[in-house]
């Protein structure tokens, strides 16, 4: 009877653990207190790279910055040229707004730049973990953007660390819409294929086609609206289906991605 | 056999399994890495005897869940389970050759797949997985030899 207690016991409170975690957040604060007893552990796995970065920032030549500064400046007229036309657009979209009274405001978003330290070890789920964390106003449920579009959301924060859960986890949904029809749909990451999302809830009779590109739609989610998810890779029709199957291969992928920004203008 | 105290070799053991299981790794190598946790702790179960494994188990499976960022509770379950069969086969795994020690550990790594898919099937309800996590049965059998070789090396 005692082997058997000392057997069931832990078993029950880990499979209380899953359930609470999965359906409640009452385990919240005990992952966040865990999570900062071994955040040490990160800045140990990365002391490496940390070290090697400081190493290669130590031998940039004047030359190098001189050349890099240069290609920035222009960057940077190239963008405000842009902007330019943006700001067009935003000032009639606002005029618009008032003429139609409409209560949709465009947020003032704050942006927190954050390099990429490794992508996180779980198997079954899709997520990185960035160099900055709870110090730095990192909070759980902030929106984290590519430069080519968004990439995910902050579920777990460490004091130096956080963990971003990516469009592409299967766990994660996403409201989308066509770029080019506003048709809506549901983006959602396949754990089969590392790097995709499949878009649901597209009846079979509506316009999608190859290299559509879906946007984020803000229509019941935290995700800002207008940022690119992903284009149309694939499109299949089942005929015991009233529902396309919509393949997206996203517009952020982590390969070669170095830096992201974390959207904090969101409240938690 | 116990040349050391157990209860800091599993201190030492959970310090190292966590910093291997944070290496950051190319995706593909991620996906076909063995079981870090379940061939230390095996270890930790074959050549220690005490009590109180299967809590242990849980403390370390919670460690690896937060790590992770996986459900609270997964990978614990996973290796209570794992330790449940690692400790019927004990005494049988002590004295067996090195390969019957390696179907063993394949044995292990699949409770401890099998667990961890039913709980993703659970939480995204659709037992849709990435065929190569199957070749973490595999590796962590072709691990395990190495495994052995060090931590017997650190035990003395």
């Amino acid at each position: 009877m005692q082997g058997f207690l000392k057997l069931f016991t832990p078993i029950m409170i880990a499979i209380f653990m899953i359930f609470s975690d999965y359906k409640f957040s009452y385990l919240d604060s005990l992952k966040q207190s865990i999570a900062i007893l071994i955040s040490p552990v990160y800045l140990v796995v990365n002391l490496p790279s940390q070290l090697y970065i400081w190493i290669s920032d130590q031998g940039t030549t004047k030359q190098l910055l001189l050349s890099q500064n240069k290609q920035f400046k222009a960057e940077l007229a190239r963008l405000k040229v842009s902007l330019q036309d943006h700001s067009a657009l935003l000032l009639e979209n606002q005029k618009l707004t008032q003429l139609l009274k409409s209560r949709y405001q465009l947020d003032k978003e704050e942006f927190i730049l954050a390099r990429i330290s490794s992508i996180a070890q779980s198997r079954l789920k899709k997520q990185i973990v960035v160099n900055k964390g709870s110090n730095d106003g990192i909070k759980i449920g902030q929106v984290a953007l590519g430069a080519d579009g968004i990439l995910g959301q902050i579920i777990q924060v460490m004091p130096f660390y956080a963990t971003i859960l990516l469009i592409t986890d299967p766990t994660q949904h996403i409201p989308v819409k066509n770029q080019r029809n506003g048709i809506r749909g549901v983006g959602k990451g396949v754990t089969s294929h590392r790097g995709k999302l499949m878009v649901r809830f597209i009846e079979s009779g509506l316009d999608v086609a190859l290299g559509d590109v879906f946007l984020s739609s803000a229509i019941g989610s935290k995700f800002p609206a207008g940022y690119p998810v992903g284009h149309v890779s694939h499109i299949e029709k089942q005929a015991n289906d009233s529902f396309l199957t919509i393949e997206l291969t996203p517009t952020q992928t982590i390969e070669q991605l170095e830096f992201v920004l974390i959207n904090n203008a969101i409240d938690n | 056999m116990d040349t050391q105290r157990p209860y800091i070799f599993l201190a030492k053991i959970t310090l190292f399994t966590l910093i291997i299981s944070a290496l950051p790794l190319p995706e593909i190598v991620l996906d076909i890495a063995p079981f870090w946790v379940l061939l230390f702790f095996t270890y930790w179960l074959i050549y220690f005897k005490l009590q109180g494994q299967f809590f242990f188990a849980l403390i370390l499976g919670t460690l690896i869940d937060v790590l992770y960022g996986d459900i609270l509770g997964q990978n614990a379950l996973a290796l209570i389970l794992s330790s449940v069969f690692i400790i019927k086969i004990k005494q049988s795994f002590a004295v067996s050759n090195l390969s019957t020690q390696q179907i063993y550990i394949f044995s292990a790594s699949a409770i401890y797949l099998l667990v961890l898919l039913l709980v993703h099937a659970l939480s995204t309800q659709s037992f849709n997985f990435n065929y190569y996590l199957l070749a973490t049965l595999l590796s962590g059998a072709l691990f395990w030899p190495v495994v052995q070789s060090i931590l017997s090396k650190c035990k003395h």
